[in-house]
């Protein structure tokens, strides 16, 4: 079966949806290059943010904040601190995730640590943690007091979710772990990318929009499927997809020792001393990972079926993101902003990058 | 809709920490009751939810209410530049999903090895949240202690302390959400949310004070502003004549907002001092404010 790619879906529609990301992202940009400081320590600081913040991201996170906002008729400009927060988080997350999992690429330029050292990439990831709370201090010019207090609220849970799902995936790979299961899968993601990354994003932009409401939990569901959707799309190309557009090297979940829906189903599947080699590949420090090995690794991926099994279960849950959309968007009247992000379900499992 | 609440009964909530893989199939039974049966599984057992392919197609094809064509509707307000999509034509004449019946035919089929496997997961990731909600994964973002609680609140007859301690938060929402924003807002102590000006005020000064006003309820609203004469801390006055309104009477359809602004002007002759004043806005009851003006000396 041919790659979720372009060969399947027309481009155009792609491209629009591209451009769309881009005009949510233009004001989120400015807003996270405002905050930062203009003065010393530049060097060693904020000239390597100012570049890595300008790197090209597709900001789903801050997208769907404001676009949720927006088509629960609430104004763009009182989500915009969240978003740009949310955003300015995310990047504080990619490059400690980076130092941790001794990644080289991200956006198709090498890594923060890879650039700058390990010592000055993990000051700078504390400096965006920082400075994200500088930016959701904004609220208080925007929001009523109880509104501001509620994103905090939100805030807290989806740094501490996501951290608690950060170390689970670390631990397993620390401990070469060779009995997670999908069930184990499932709920790393949610902790470590769902909450974070699409529950909280529309909880925060529909909260904006409509403060006495009392039912967030209905995008709970949503933002859950999306993001799985989502998830196993991204461990997909990171196995899959053409280094290029991907902007991070393929083949580096298995180098890191991930344990993503296909690895799990590929350890379910082998057995005896091919299952063997694969575990004692995981095993190794990352350095000693050959890519002769690697290689084989994916054959064997590609034969029993993981990719496939991995890309039926992005697809499955993004229909399911679909279904729920409609009852987590049931209140908002039709708009483009909603329309948006019906699109941005489809997106999940057609993007290449 | 589910809801969870730490002390609410839960009907999903697993008893003890350790669930037995049926438990999470009833769960994730009850949790995702309105997705469509999934015909044609191989694996009887975990036959309870799923999507159809023909679901799945349906990816392709808007839902009826986004049917509108993106010119007719209304550009994005504030965002800067104006949303490409809304001059393209409609991102649903794409191809249909990749993923069809004829590819499900190439991996296996709905027999072969694979089918039902990524299937389950759907149900499995639902029981998975339910579960995560049972635990009170959100309960702190539910309902932030903003004021905090006096101590020693009396019970009232067919309250229990928690019943009382919703409703007082549920007015203290609804009073936030009729606060004015950017200003010192917070309730003071008397409970009475204050109107600022951002800086001091000289006497001779026309000062304003600017309160939004949210209308969130189903039914329409009219306000009519009244305004008791302000109070210095010296003793001295500023009449309530001196004080005006952008609109004698607020209509506030449901859903709508606007703002109201008040208009104090301080006389020539005013004493320097912390001046405070009562504003009431008739037609809801319990909606007041202070109003606060620093005059200095010129």
């Amino acid at each position: 079966m041919q790659p979720v790619a372009d060969s399947a879906l027309d481009q155009e529609w792609k491209t629009s949806l591209l451009s769309q990301l881009d005009a949510y992202r233009a004001p989120i940009l400015e807003s996270m290059l405002a905050a930062l400081p203009k003065g010393e320590p530049r060097r060693y600081l904020y000239d390597p943010l100012t570049e890595y913040l300008g790197r090209a991201g597709k900001s789903i996170r801050p997208a769907l904040c404001i676009a949720t906002c927006q088509a629960h008729g609430g104004e763009a400009k009182r989500a915009q601190p969240s978003a740009a927060a949310l955003e300015m988080l995310h990047n504080a997350f990619l490059v400690h995730d980076d130092i941790e999992d001794e990644s080289e690429y991200r956006r198709g330029l090498p890594t923060l640590h890879q650039q700058h050292g390990v010592p000055l990439a993990v000051n700078a990831g504390d400096m965006l943690n920082a400075l994200s709370l500088r930016i959701l201090r904004q609220n208080s010019d925007l929001v009523d007091p109880m509104t501001a207090a509620r994103i905090v609220r939100e805030f807290e849970h989806l740094l501490v979710a996501s951290l608690e799902g950060q170390a689970m995936e670390l631990g397993w790979i620390r401990d070469n772990r060779e009995d997670v299961s999908e069930d184990d899968y499932l709920r790393m993601a949610l902790n470590k990318t769902c909450w974070y990354s699409f529950i909280h994003p529309c909880r925060i932009g529909a909260l904006i929009a409509r403060p006495q409401r009392d039912d967030l939990d209905r995008f709970n569901r949503f933002g859950y499927y999306l993001g799985l959707a989502f998830q196993i799309q991204d461990d997909l190309l990171n196995l899959t997809g053409d280094q290029d557009k991907y902007g991070k090297e393929i083949g580096g979940d298995l180098l890191e020792g991930k344990r993503t829906l296909m690895l799990i189903h590929l350890l379910r599947t082998l057995t005896g001393a091919e299952r063997a080699r694969v575990l004692r590949f995981l095993g190794q420090p990352r350095a000693q990972r050959d890519a002769h090995t690697l290689t084989w690794i994916l054959e064997r991926m590609r034969q029993a079926g993981s990719f496939e099994h991995g890309r039926r279960a992005s697809q499955y849950f993004a229909g399911a993101a679909l279904q729920e959309f409609e009852q987590a968007y049931a209140t908002a009247p039709e708009s483009g902003h909603k329309i948006f992000i019906h699109r941005i379900i489809r997106y999940m499992i057609a993007r290449e990058q | 809709m589910l809801y969870y609440r730490r002390n609410a009964p839960n009907p999903v909530a697993p008893e003890s920490a350790t669930r037995t893989a049926a438990d999470a199939l009833r769960q994730a039974t009850v949790t995702t009751r309105r997705l469509l049966p999934l015909s044609g599984m191989d694996d009887g057992s975990n036959a309870a939810t799923s999507l159809t392919d023909t679901t799945l197609s349906s990816l392709a094809t808007p839902p009826t209410s986004l049917a509108t064509p993106l010119a007719s509707m209304a550009p994005p307000t504030l965002m800067a530049p104006p949303l490409p999509s809304m001059t393209s034509p409609l991102p649903y004449a794409a191809p249909p999903l990749p993923y069809t019946a004829a590819d499900a035919a190439r991996a296996g089929g709905a027999s072969g090895p694979l089918a039902g496997q990524a299937a389950t997961l759907l149900p499995r990731a639902a029981g998975i949240l339910n579960e995560e909600m049972a635990r009170g994964a959100l309960d702190a973002a539910a309902m932030p202690p903003i004021y905090g609680l006096p101590q020693g609140l009396p019970t009232l007859p067919g309250y229990g302390d928690d019943g009382l301690l919703k409703d007082l938060y549920a007015f203290a929402q609804r009073f936030a959400a009729l606060m004015p924003s950017g200003t010192r807002s917070a309730p003071a102590a008397g409970g009475l949310p204050e109107l600022h000006t951002r800086d001091a005020a000289v006497p001779g000064q026309a000062v304003q004070l600017r309160m939004q006003l949210h209308n969130d309820e189903a039914q329409a609203l009219m306000l009519r502003p009244v305004a008791t004469a302000l109070i210095g801390d010296g003793g001295a006055q500023v009449a309530a004549e001196q004080i005006g309104f952008s609109q004698s009477e607020v209509q506030l359809p449901p859903g709508t907002h606007t703002e109201l602004v008040i208009t104090i002007s301080l006389p020539a002759h005013c004493a320097p001092g912390y001046y405070t004043g009562l504003l009431v806005l008739t037609g809801r009851q319990g909606l007041r404010a202070l109003m606060c003006v620093d005059v200095t000396r010129r």
